[in-house]
């Protein structure tokens, strides 16, 4: 069994499956009236103060849309209590000047807001709604109270080509950090592949953003993948295609271990997710799907969830030798096997193959 | 009848999340297995200390008193550490922590 901490390092927690947007790429596929009891304010504090407990350093508060919700201040005036740090995930279409100055006064490290263009008319067409000058509102109401801001663009075939001029509308934002999150093929995305950009536009892609992370130090922009491994194949395979696989400490900060024995998924290992209704999940990816739940902060205590589940003991007994498909057969060790949500959501099988991947695709052995 | 006042007690006790500082520049920290878990708010990172790094790093920020950190260090590593070098072994230790800690003892 891979070892596996006391507690999470990073609770991944969903207030809310409403929302007003209807993202075509949502993990969560989140949107509408669910017919689910989110967890009330009771619920949040018994389970704070759980994690207060067990040591667990980050919520990151997520959802759908986790400002949606009526008592969403209240919860803001819970979280004051604790001493974890809190990161918010949001489109920003409810963030007033009063929620932000409230956040302002807590334990927030940063707040996420979801931009997907430029312009409006791009912005809208990824994520439904009249959402962009919500959004910029939202960056700016944050800013005024000087909060530590980011934006969070997912990278897809309608906006890659449009990038490099979000960062420069966010620049003059004072925006302090870009995460662009290179697409996991779950949730609504499943039904949307035309989203997902190709091996040649992506490679093109990191190409551009390493020259330009070269040129604009400010703001920092992050590459963020779902494979928490020690290598991620996203960042390896166009450096290796631009011949510059030797810069990959420089530039990406990982170094290449060449016999990386275990696989690399962190999910039950030191981070989870729990739904809106007190579900428990390895990680945000399983966020839609019953089946992967480890059990109910409702019913069942926490740190058993976390310490006795049937899923995250299969999370924690997966094995490199027991993969299938090309990943069993990969010629690259470095490599801690991908995403396991994608490669579950791609074949069925935890131990398939992360077919993301642009090797798993055409292996040359 | 003499209405009865229940204190309820806030359930701190086993609590395992510590911090140093405050706001952005907050330190978190907990025991994991012999050792320590570091989370630095500022970078967003977290970072795992073996026993002797990690009760050296908490007496660097006034956070463990000395004669804790010899007491272990000489259970764990099997020698007593004179006072007069305990200082000199610190420095040593800490100049092996990652980068990020180096900007933290440089403000």
């Amino acid at each position: 069994m891979r070892s596996y901490l006391s507690a999470p390092l990073r609770v991944d927690l969903n207030l809310t499956s409403r929302c007003h947007l209807r993202c075509k790429y949502c993990y969560a596929s989140a949107g509408g009236i669910r017919n689910e009891t989110e967890l009330s304010i009771s619920d949040l504090e018994k389970f704070f103060i759980e994690l207060e407990e067990m040591g667990v350093f980050r919520i990151q508060l997520a959802g759908g849309e986790p400002t949606m919700r009526k008592d969403f201040p209240d919860i803001l005036s819970l979280l004051e209590k604790f001493k974890f740090s809190v990161s918010l995930n949001t489109t920003g279409l409810f963030l007033s000047k009063d929620v932000c100055k409230r956040i302002a006064k807590g334990n927030f490290e940063l707040v996420t807001v979801s931009l997907e263009g430029d312009t409006a008319e791009l912005h809208e067409k990824i994520k439904g709604g009249k959402s962009f000058p919500k959004a910029i509102d939202a960056i700016k109401a944050l800013k005024n109270e000087n909060i530590n801001t980011a934006i969070g663009i997912t990278l897809n075939s309608f906006n890659i080509d449009s990038i490099f001029r979000i960062i420069d509308l966010v620049r003059t934002l004072g925006v302090d950090l870009v995460g662009i999150q290179v697409l996991c093929p779950v949730g609504r995305l499943s039904e949307n592949p035309d989203l997902v950009p190709g091996n040649k536009r992506y490679t093109e892609f990191v190409t551009h953003l390493i020259d330009y992370q070269t040129k604009n130090p400010f703001p920092k922009v992050n590459l963020n993948v779902t494979n928490e491994g020690p290598v991620y194949w996203e960042y390896y395979f166009p450096l290796q295609q631009l011949g510059k696989i030797k810069q990959l400490k420089k530039i990406w900060g990982q170094d290449i271990k060449h016999d990386e024995k275990e696989i690399s998924c962190v999910a039950g290992i030191s981070v989870c997710s729990v739904g809106a209704d007190g579900e428990v999940y390895p990680c945000e990816m399983f966020i839609s799907d019953i089946n992967m739940s480890a059990g109910n902060i409702r019913t069942k205590n926490f740190k058993k969830i976390w310490g006795k589940s049937e899923i995250f003991k299969k999370f924690r007994n997966l094995k490199k030798s027991n993969l299938t498909g090309p990943c069993s057969l990969c010629k690259y060790r470095w490599c801690g096997a991908g995403c396991r949500a994608a490669a579950y959501y791609m074949t069925g099988d935890l131990n398939g193959t992360d077919k993301h991947c642009y090797y798993a695709q055409s292996p040359k052995q | 009848m003499v209405p009865i006042n229940i204190a309820i007690m806030p359930k701190v006790q086993n609590n395992n999340l510590f911090e140093i500082g405050s706001g952005r520049n907050r330190i978190l920290y907990r025991r994991e297995g012999e050792g320590y878990c570091v989370y630095l708010c500022n970078q967003m990172k977290f970072y795992f200390l073996d026993k002797i790094s990690g009760m050296l790093f908490l007496n660097h920020m006034n956070v463990l008193i000395r004669n804790e950190v010899e007491r272990e260090i000489n259970k764990t590593l099997g020698y007593t550490i004179e006072p007069s070098t305990f200082e000199e072994v610190k420095k040593q230790y800490l100049k092996e922590l990652p980068e990020e800690f180096h900007l933290l003892f440089s403000h």
